[in-house]
């Protein structure tokens, strides 16, 4: 049976190629969704306040609001599935905070700093 | 039998060929080159043929080198996968000094088999964080108890555990398509 699992590898290269934007989520930290026409994905990290270790949740849905969820694969720090959980929090991330064009600003600062 | 010189109306060649003596030895030579030729074949093909048999031997001793290792590193995963599970077992019973001397040898072995068999980059890359978490929270159990966190030590065990699983079902798989990495 197919699990959110088997997009993540999709979800991650799309990010890394642009097509798909990230946004930040209001209503959680840390937190980052994605609009697609039928769906939409979050993906989340989360801390276990017992003991200070954290993990990653992805989740997808149903139309726009976060009510009907289809799937959701969570994985702890030290599980062997947290590692692409890792690569796809980390491409959102990226995208939706623009580090792209975050990068090319500080360079072209960078540049200007050492002509100086 | 003739041995004349060359006359003017025959060329040299001609005379070669044509003359008894000289037509006698270059055809012998011709011949003896033609089966020599043949014979340099045949030796080629065979030494061809013996640096094949001897690629394939070696090809099959490999095979069968990494199937015992294949063997021993399932055997090891299973043997490992109940040590981690004493280990969690004494978490609860607070035998630190037990759990670090099993630990070591766990460990140990653990590292040898990531080196026999790998797993994938994410089994491996777990394992070994998971091993320095564990590592870590067992050092902190006898030399700094105030900064232990046992929750951390059996999260850390239970996804080394859940990995080392996960590998020997793949090792299983492998073996029984008959794939060796």
């Amino acid at each position: 049976m197919k699990s959110i699992d088997d997009l993540l590898g999709i979800l991650r290269d799309l990010t890394y190629e642009d097509k798909l934007r990230w946004e930040d989520d209001d209503a959680l930290t840390n937190s980052f969704q994605a609009e697609l026409p039928k769906y939409h994905v979050r993906i989340f990290e989360w801390t276990d306040e017992d003991d200070g270790t954290s993990g990653l949740t992805a989740q997808l849905f149903t139309g726009n609001g976060f009510g009907n969820v289809v799937d959701s694969s969570t994985a702890n720090q030290f599980s062997s599935r947290y590692p692409t959980l890792l690569e796809v929090y980390i491409a959102a991330r990226r995208s939706a905070r623009n580090v792209s064009e975050t990068i090319e600003s500080l360079e072209e600062e960078l540049k200007k700093l050492k002509k100086k | 039998m003739t041995t004349d010189a060359p006359s003017a109306d025959k060329t040299i060649l001609g005379w070669l060929l044509s003359s008894d003596v000289t037509g006698a030895v270059t055809w012998l030579g011709t011949i003896l080159t033609v089966a020599g030729l043949g014979f340099t074949f045949y030796q080629a093909r065979e030494a061809s043929r013996a640096a094949k048999d001897a690629a394939k031997g070696a090809t099959e001793a490999e095979q069968a080198v990494r199937r015992i290792e294949h063997q021993n590193t399932l055997a090891d995963a299973a043997h490992i996968s109940a040590q981690i599970e004493l280990i969690i077992h004494l978490i609860g019973s607070q035998q630190y000094q037990s759990i670090q001397l099993l630990f070591g040898t766990i460990k140990r072995h653990i590292t040898i088999m990531l080196v026999r068999s790998p797993p994938s980059d994410n089994q491996t890359e777990t394992i070994r964080n998971n091993l320095k978490a564990a590592h870590l929270q067992i050092l902190k159990s006898i030399n700094e108890p105030h900064k232990f966190k046992p929750t951390i030590l059996s999260k850390s065990l239970d996804g080394l555990s859940s990995t080392i699983i996960e590998w020997e079902q793949e090792l299983k798989s492998s073996q029984q398509t008959g794939e060796h990495k």
